[in-house]
């Protein structure tokens, strides 16, 4: 099958979603650029138009009130954001009004439109270019959270969040952008809220998403080689969360260890571990175990770096723990 | 205009703003009785704004706005019925209990809804005039809010956004003179709020609503200048809140509003300003008037027993519409 890398498939589905529905737009800083930076859809603007792909003011609070207005008039805008930090400023937008619109005012109005926003981890990003909220977001009801770990998945989910009828922040990782895969010409979706299990195992469940994927392929095989076999899940969407790929496969291996890019204090790790504990702790044979950075602000030096992102040796250290 | 054209737009002002005085006065009224349980934000005494705005616009002009949002919804046309249902929590409010008092909508009528939050409504407005623009519809979107609302960055960025983009836009801000309970005094370096929009490329203007004639004609040409040129205009608007931020006071107290405040107010009153102009110019009697109220009195009463004796929500209803 074809190959594209993770950008390019991403593109391609948002430039397939623009032949199809006239309705689909695209904004952000610097969006003109034709070389543009991050993950910004190339060369589009020359198909589609100023009228459907432009640049805009670094306003980003208004610049997602123009989503939400253009959403509840059935347009399906799509907002992007260099860095997912910079969301932190259309909070108010996104979950006062975006997240609510439909519930609160009794489903007379929907609100379908999609952020998309990169986290930026690594080469020195730092404090304010490389976080992650897809628990915060997960946090507020009305709103999903897609998190794409390969071009075959980033395809279809940017195709699925465009035609969700809600608002979807499209997570996007900058460490992903290179990785390539098999992704089909034809336009195609993937349902929003299904995890897939990327490997069969029996001793324990690796469960993560987006940019921890790697990280979890290099410690089964680690761990295959001392004997232990790996079960793996890529969760694909903190919400909504696929509550019984996780379960299902605990029950199956009696461990787990959940990788985030997240802080783990009051994060989507915490949530997993409550649904496992929720649902019944006997399927457990031993403790959780949480491989995600420490609960400190992101350092930008690269001899801090490796300490703060959890690596191999890290998750085969905590994982050993609980498994011989 | 015409004598009978006047006439009519002048009668229609004064059934229009009676409507939404005599509403809000019975919610007064009825509020000791503690049945509708939602925090009540009156408009009394700025009725000249959601009328003389509103009978200038067609169904299909979409309107947005804020806490004090029950003039604007009456004034545009909103059921009657669904409003007192909404202010009883009832099922057949017009979000059927999930909103109340501060969010209105009824899109049948281009009341596209109403946000608690101060300054959210006002790019949610902009994103439903780039809609209609990009529709190429010929309809305008209008968005309310008060000199709180002209605090708030989010108004910058969006008057900016506006007038690059030439937005279908007028901006409503009601001045009373208070944020909740903030005087302009303690918050406004230039306390003339049109004068500071002039820079940002769009026509800005100060009316005075205590005379709701000259509002209404203003307004019209207004309106028809946003319409016919497709640009934003911002609007300030000089109004007096009779009563209090909240619920059925009057906010009269130490470093807040006095006795003489409330009185001076009072007598201003636009809605007698427009029965003095009948009276003293002829044009109707005062047993026309009083038959013209009468009538508004009874479809209230009416709205009011039918919220009545609608039903609660239920339980069921607790988790439908989080996501469309």
């Amino acid at each position: 099958m074809r190959k594209l890398n993770y950008l390019d498939a991403i593109r391609e589905g948002i430039q397939q979603s623009m032949q199809k529905d006239k309705n689909v737009f695209v904004y952000g800083e610097g969006i003109e650029i034709a070389s543009g930076p991050f993950g910004v859809p190339l060369n589009l603007e020359k198909e589609f138009g100023k009228k459907r792909i432009f640049d805009v003011p670094l306003s980003e609070a208004a610049m997602t009130g123009l989503a939400i207005g253009s959403a509840i008039n059935n347009l399906k805008p799509i907002m992007i954001h260099f860095r997912l930090d910079f969301t932190l400023l259309t909070f108010d937008q996104l979950f006062n009004a975006a997240a609510k619109i439909h519930y609160m005012f009794g489903g007379k109005i929907s609100c379908p439109l999609v952020i998309k926003a990169t986290v930026g981890q690594g080469w020195g990003q730092g404090p304010n270019h490389s976080q992650a909220f897809h628990s915060i977001f997960a946090h507020f009801p009305g709103m999903k959270v897609v998190l794409p770990s390969n071009p075959y998945d980033a395809k279809g989910l940017m195709i699925s969040a465009i035609q969700d009828k809600n608002p979807v922040l499209f997570l996007e990782h900058k460490q992903l952008f290179s990785s390539i895969g098999s992704v089909p010409k034809k336009f195609y979706s993937i349902k929003i809220g299904k995890g897939k299990i990327l490997q069969l195992g029996k001793d324990i469940t690796l469960v993560g998403f987006s940019s921890t994927i790697p990280l979890m392929m290099d410690v089964s095989l680690k761990l295959k080689k001392q004997g232990i076999s790996c079960e793996v899940i890529d969760l694909r969407s903190s919400f909504p969360l696929d509550k019984s790929i996780i379960i299902n496969s605990v029950k199956k291996t009696g461990r787990i260890a959940i990788f985030d890019i997240d802080w783990a204090f009051a994060g989507l790790s915490s949530e997993i571990c409550a649904i496992v504990g929720e649902f019944d702790y006997k399927i457990l044979k031993s403790n959780f175990v949480r491989i995600a950075p420490p609960h400190v602000t992101h350092p930008v030096s690269y001899s801090l770096e490796k300490y703060f992102y959890p690596n191999l040796d890290f998750a085969i250290k905590k994982i050993s723990k609980i498994i011989k | 205009m015409s004598m009978s054209k006047f006439k009519r737009s002048f009668i229609n002002l004064y059934k229009s703003m009676c409507l939404v005085r005599f509403a809000e006065e019975e919610l007064v009224r009825l509020y000791a009785e503690q049945e509708m349980k939602c925090p009540h934000h009156y408009s009394i005494g700025q009725e000249s704004v959601a009328a003389g705005i509103c009978l200038n616009l067609d169904k299909k002009d979409q309107i947005y706005s804020s806490h004090r949002c029950h003039g604007h919804y009456l004034a545009k046309g909103g059921s009657l019925n669904q409003f007192m249902a909404e202010m009883y929590n009832k099922s057949s409010g017009c979000t059927g209990g999930k909103g109340g008092s501060m969010h209105l909508i009824d899109i049948s009528v281009g009341m596209m809804g109403s946000h608690g939050v101060v300054g959210t409504n006002i790019p949610i407005a902009m994103g439903s005039a780039f809609a209609l623009k990009y529709k190429n519809k010929k309809n305008i979107a209008v968005v309310f809010f008060g000199d709180g609302g002209a605090d708030q960055g989010i108004l910058y960025e969006s008057l900016n956004f506006s007038a690059l983009k030439s937005l279908p836009i007028l901006f409503v801000c009601e001045n009373n003179g208070y944020a909740s309970f903030s005087s302009t005094k303690s918050r406004h370096a230039n306390k003339n709020i049109s004068d500071r929009v002039k820079n940002f490329g769009m026509k800005s203007i100060k009316l005075n609503s205590r005379n709701p004639i000259d509002f209404f004609i203003s307004s019209e040409k207004i309106i028809n200048y946003v319409k016919k040129n497709q640009k934003p205009v911002f609007m300030e608007a000089d109004v007096d809140r009779f009563m209090a931020h909240c619920g059925t006071g009057d906010d009269v107290g130490p470093n807040l509003r006095t006795q003489t405040d409330i009185k001076t107010m009072r007598l201003n009153d636009p809605i007698i300003f427009l029965e003095k102009y009948f009276l003293k110019n002829n044009i109707y009697t005062k047993k026309n008037l009083e038959i013209f109220k009468y009538s508004i009195q009874q479809k209230i009463e009416k709205a009011v027993l039918f919220a009545k004796r609608d039903k609660l929500p239920e339980k069921k209803d607790l988790m439908k519409y989080i996501f469309a």
